[in-house]
């Protein structure tokens, strides 16, 4: 049986849909009706429900051999696992948003430091970067920043804060993960699993 | 406090580390040791040196940059660069310390390019491995880091996006920066399938696939049954230039044993079991 750590909340929603387009009534089923369930088991596979920050070290470890998590989380996380696969869900963008236009952005709020401070480095524009775990927008619209770095979907958390994206930044994308142990053994398990997904 | 009291394990380990020194020494190797503190030159560090200092443990003491030894076959090629060995073949044992922790490691290097030397020694030490230290390991994954610069050129392989999407095998990033080359499709065949499916589309690259079948036979013959090899491995440092072999235990995602063959000044081969 092989397991498969999936990233909950957000882009849990979004693989569902593509599971219901994509003709995997069962696995949508068993995932579909998992109320608090933090494990489903169905066809052979098991899927592990974790906070989306904790699938690589889910599969790092070794737990999963695979896992389904955003790109955001791998690019702040720098986990060492096999990053195999760009899946066609999940997709989003990182952007930088503030209450004001600004000539210059020297305070930013964000949850994704590292990848907030590879963002200025590219721009060589020198910046304080406050780390914050949750409502990073509240930062913005009191004053604590001059503008916050997060995953923008749709926009609307940032307009009912009265809050606009300033910059597009890198698009963001669920990725599929395998254990770099995992990628030798179990190869042939890992290989079926992407076929029944058909994103190629 | 727990220094001063009998540790049943200190004293294992220690009769380990003279059992794996005596197993070597009796079939003519060398013992061999370093100091563990390493003193760098701020202008004279190599890019191997810059690369690897973040997991050191370093400080600064009289101008000069004092770390602890990361690990031994670095230490060796460090020595070795430096000053002429007349030892054929070597054999150590101590502390190495990385990413904030003390690991011990029990090692072996042979110093000369010939291949059934260095099979030689790698069969010895997975026989240590195998009376000692809990049983053969269970697989082994194979990789020749002359490999990748035959099949994509060596312009492709100085390109960052590329060496982190080797070391990641990730098919869509390779597809997307390597166009029509094959090896993005190779990566969805099983790893087995991948050299026949090689060696087919880059018949220059034979003589690396014969010397990786000869490594691969060691192997068997020591009694690893499931060997596996990497086409798309990248070496942690510039001195690993051949075959290179991870070896993992029933359970274990990281490698209990890991080493291959270099260049320093001349040809060797070392390995390393970590515990």
């Amino acid at each position: 049986m092989i397991t498969i750590a999936l990233s909950k909340g957000r882009l849990l929603k979004s693989f569902l849909n593509y599971l219901e387009q994509n003709g995997h009534p069962r696995w949508h089923g068993a995932l579909k009706s998992a109320q608090r369930e933090l494990l489903v088991e169905t066809e052979g596979i098991r899927f592990l429900l974790v906070k989306g920050d904790d699938v690589p070290t889910y599969v790092e470890e070794g737990i999963a051999e695979l896992g389904i998590t955003g790109s955001d989380i791998l690019a702040e996380n720098g986990t060492d696992v096999n990053e195999l696969l760009e899946l066609p869900f999940g997709r989003c963008h990182f952007a930088l948003a503030s209450k004001e236009e600004l000539p210059e952005y020297r305070t930013i709020a964000t949850k994704y430091v590292n990848y907030a401070k590879s963002v200025f480095d590219r721009s060589e524009k020198p910046v304080k970067i406050i780390k914050l775990n949750g409502s990073v927008e509240l930062a913005a619209v009191i004053g604590m920043a001059d503008a916050i770095v997060d995953i923008v979907q749709s926009g609307e958390t940032l307009r009912m804060n009265g809050l606009q994206e300033r910059v597009v930044l890198d698009p963001i994308n669920a990725r599929l993960i395998a254990n770099k142990h995992a990628f030798f053994t179990r190869s042939a398990e890992i290989r079926a699993f992407i076929n029944e997904l058909r994103v190629n | 406090m727990t220094s001063f009291i009998y540790n049943p394990k200190l004293i294992q380990q220690k009769q380990l580390e003279i059992e794996f020194l005596s197993f070597f020494h009796g079939h003519g190797f060398g013992i061999i040791d370093l100091p563990v503190v390493e003193a760098f030159d701020w202008g004279g560090m190599t890019e191997d040196d810059l690369l690897l200092m973040p997991q050191r443990e370093t400080w600064v003491q009289n101008g000069t940059v004092h770390a602890l030894r990361h690990d031994w076959t670095n230490s060796i090629v460090r020595y070795l660069n430096k000053y002429k060995i007349d030892a054929e073949r070597a054999v150590y044992s101590g502390p190495v310390f990385h990413t904030g922790s003390e690991h011990s490691q029990l090692g072996m290097e042979v110093f000369s390019d010939s291949s059934a030397e260095q099979q030689d020694a790698l069969g010895l030490l997975i026989e240590f491995m195998d009376g000692r230290l809990g049983g053969l390991p269970r697989m082994a994954v194979i990789s020749h880091y002359a490999l990748l610069p035959m099949i994509l050129g060596e312009d492709r392989m100085a390109e960052p996006a590329i060496r982190r999407a080797l070391s990641q095998r990730s098919e869509s990033a390779l597809k997307g920066l390597l166009g029509n080359h094959p090896l993005p499709a190779l990566l969805g065949d099983r790893p087995e399938a991948q050299i026949h499916k090689l060696r087919s589309i880059f018949p220059e690259i034979s003589p690396i696939l014969e010397e990786l079948t000869g490594w691969e036979e060691t192997l068997r013959r020591s009694g690893i049954e499931a060997v596996y090899p990497d086409i798309t491995a990248l070496p942690a440092q510039s001195y690993y230039d051949g075959v290179f072999i991870r070896l993992y235990g029933e359970g274990h995602t990281a490698p209990a044993a890991s080493g291959g063959q270099y260049t320093a000044r001349k040809k060797a081969f070392g390995m390393g079991i970590f515990y």
